[in-house]
């Protein structure tokens, strides 16, 4: 009988153990952060600026911002983290009291959750240069809250040689134009799509963003919808959705295409399997990886039979923010300063980032995508990334219901009505 | 002068603390906190957090999305306990005959489990994203010709198969440990008194490994509710959500959704579930576990 005792006794020593072994990995690179900061400060004031962001492939390149920032304000100890499971990173370190000075938040919905805990910027030199269509994603209350990191766009990808090999002169720029020019690539025996619609952001948040950026005023619906006085049935342009999600099924994998992930997505894209692909200019690297000779081009993804409707979702996808209980908010707001000075050198030529910033310029090197991009920037025909106005969250709800429906499993009507059910539902919590 | 009881329970508590202190700040601290936070309001971010009363439990009653996951889930644990120790079994069986391969093969089943969960749920995702459409075309067998992430059906059985592939190396050592504690004299006794194979087997060994049998079920009972990577990694809960393990559906909630304390009564209802479920599996094997 003790024996037995005994023996659950070190089973549960072990657990245990091993346990802490797996919490400890974090726990060093705190105790050196808190090391560094008190060690230094007995022969100079320094100063540690914890920064946490995502968009993990640019981390080297951030790191190397960090590295240099140091060289020229030696008082400063920018400690730069990138992360990849970044909301759940965040959230641990504010909870844990280990919460870094600078960090990213997205538009809209996420920036409103976070600004009790964030510093008004409003007052800051380079806010007057943000672009315009940048602002709106980080007020808050009449406070400007953020540092716009780049802006990003996305519509269909298409391979020039493709087109031109069906015989495709222009790109399209009304629905039955779209539907046109699947069939000619069909009759040049060239399969249109292979979307990634296993990724929930491919289907229930780029794409079925599109209705509702659609919309004359889009905060407007979106905030009838929360009231109760809209549906999303009401959505106008909710039927040439479908009719877009319809053809990149029939001219693509059809059912099959909720199985195909991103990478799938992009790899058959780049190598020339399929002409076309519902991405954004976030790409260009995997793209280029691939297939670096690869001639292409992106067009905004057209919902009705007027070409004069069509635009193409330019958001910012993060914004710099400063933790307001920060100890080091001055030093914090200097770099954002710094950042914005330097902001050709390190937003654009390294990060390879389109600027958010009137003063910064797109350059060539930032390859087709953003050539494009900036064309329908300059002629204003864009339309917001409206999936922010949701409700936080119910990207990946709806996501659900749309891959119910690829899948066959759903109507199109069922989709709408969960879909508004779902919204209603977290309105009302 | 210490009394011999004194010092044995010293001795006693310096030798128990070390686990204790652990055990309860790493996880019992934490989860009476989950407890006060599942009675609360809060989103995870903003500074100050409410009290919901037992709202957020009436909720959870008239969840589509946590019972669609719990039903998924039970569906999981029922086919992989079973086909786990099934396959365990077996495996054991065989590696303990006098094979001349048999350390390099112990050695080969049981290396999936040392991998991680997320790395081989990328691995089979190339296989089966991959190397199935290939099999498929190969042989023109329809089986291998479907993509088996895009249907539910497939995506579940995807999701079987690589845990039994992960797992089955582990459990098979429990039962090898404990056929190779079997006494070999009642095995011949039964022998001279006329059993066969069959009856050798049924009689004798399995009675004998029962407490592998206990550890073995509940490890896979547990493991199995608490599935989390596999899917993470493999199936993302897809498609439409109908492989999103009650953990999964717990992270998501918390950390996509903010629903932080929605989330915390979820995961107390899942570990009362999982408690009670593993508890009376404990206590009714034990029952049948033959003492020597």
């Amino acid at each position: 009988m003790m024996k037995k005792w005994f023996v659950t006794m070190m089973v549960c020593v072990l657990l245990v153990f091993s346990l802490a072994a797996c919490a400890g990995k974090a726990e060093p690179k705190q105790s050196d952060a808190g090391d560094t900061k008190k060690a230094p400060a007995a022969k100079e004031e320094k100063v540690t600026l914890k920064l946490l962001q995502f968009k993990i492939e640019i981390t080297d390149k951030v790191k190397a911002m960090a590295a240099d920032y140091m060289v020229e304000n030696p008082h400063v100890i920018l400690d730069a983290q990138v992360s990849s499971d970044y909301d759940t990173l965040l959230k641990t370190r504010f909870a844990s009291g280990d919460a870094p000075d600078i960090f990213f938040t997205k538009a809209f919905s996420e920036i409103t959750d976070w600004s009790d805990k964030l510093a008004d910027l409003s007052n800051e030199p380079w806010m007057s240069k943000v672009s315009p269509s940048a602002l709106q994603g980080m007020t808050v209350e009449g406070k400007q809250l953020g540092f716009p990191v780049a802006f990003e766009g996305y519509g269909f990808i298409y391979n020039k040689d493709l087109f031109a090999k069906a015989a495709i002169d222009n790109v399209p720029t009304t629905l039955s134009e779209l539907k046109e020019v699947n069939e000619k690539l069909k009759a040049a025996g060239i399969s249109s799509y292979s979307e990634g619609y296993k990724e929930w952001w491919v289907l229930g948040q780029h794409l079925y963003n599109l209705p509702f950026a659609y919309e004359k005023d889009p905060a407007a619906t979106a905030d009838k919808i929360n009231k109760g006085e809209a549906k999303v049935q009401d959505v106008v342009n909710m039927d040439g959705f479908f009719d877009v999600l319809d053809m990149t099924l029939d001219y693509g994998k059809g059912v099959e295409s909720i199985g195909v992930s991103y990478d799938n997505q992009v790899s058959d894209f780049s190598t020339g399997k399929t002409a076309m692909m519902q991405q954004g200019v976030w790409t260009i690297d995997s793209i280029m990886k691939i297939n670096k000779d690869i001639n292409m081009g992106m067009f905004a993804i057209p919902l009705t039979e007027n070409s004069e409707d069509t635009r193409l979702p330019v958001g910012v996808p993060a914004y710099y923010v400063l933790n307001k209980d920060s100890k080091n908010l001055e030093e914090a707001k200097k770099f954002l300063n710094w950042l914005h000075e330097n902001g050709q050198k390190y937003l654009v030529d390294s990060f390879m980032l389109i600027p958010a910033f009137s003063d910064l310029e797109t350059t060539p090197e930032l390859g087709p995508l953003a050539t494009d991009l900036n064309a329908y920037v300059a002629k204003d025909q864009t339309i917001p990334w409206a999936h922010s106005f949701w409700p936080t969250g119910a990207n990946r709800e709806f996501a659900k219901q749309l891959q119910a429906y690829v899948g066959k499993q759903m109507t199109k009507e069922e989709v709408l009505t969960e879909v508004q059910k779902l919204w209603s539902e977290r309105v009302s919590k | 002068m210490m009394t011999v009881k004194t010092r044995r329970l010293l001795t006693y508590g310096i030798f128990v603390a070390p686990a204790l202190i652990f055990f309860t700040i790493v996880i019992f601290i934490p989860f009476l906190r989950a407890i006060l936070f599942s009675f609360q309001d809060w989103n995870g971010i903003s500074s100050d957090i409410g009290w919901a009363g037992t709202s957020n439990y009436t909720k959870l009653l008239n969840d589509k999305g946590f019972i669609k996951s719990f039903d998924f889930t039970v569906k999981f644990v029922i086919t992989t306990t079973i086909l786990l120790n099934v396959v365990a079994l077996a495996l054991a069986l065989i590696l303990n005959l006098a094979l001349k391969t048999r350390n390099i093969l112990r050695t080969a089943f049981f290396l999936p489990y040392v991998i991680g969960g997320v790395i081989i749920g990328f691995i089979w995702q190339f296989i089966i994203g991959g190397l199935f459409p290939e099999i498929g075309a190969a042989t023109g067998w329809a089986i291998f010709q479907k993509s088996w992430l895009s249907y539910p059906e497939y995506s579940f059985w995807a999701l079987v198969i690589v845990t039994v592939w992960h797992s089955a190396g582990y459990f098979m050592i429990i039962y090898l440990a404990a056929l190779q504690g079997v006494p070999k004299d009642m095995l011949e006794a039964a022998e001279i008194d006329g059993a066969g194979r069959i009856q050798r087997f049924w009689h004798v060994t399995l009675p004998l490994i029962r407490p592998a049998m206990t550890i073995n079920l509940f490890l896979a009972i547990s493991n199995g509710f608490k599935g989390f990577d596999l899917n993470f990694a493999l199936t993302k809960g897809g498609p439409f959500g109908t492989t999103e393990s009650l953990a999964l559906h717990i992270y998501l909630e918390a950390f996509t959704k903010n629903l932080f304390t929605y989330a915390s009564a979820k995961a107390v209802i899942f570990f009362l579930i999982l408690a009670a479920i593993t508890l009376v599996q404990v206590a009714v094997m034990k029952r049948r576990e033959v003492e020597m």
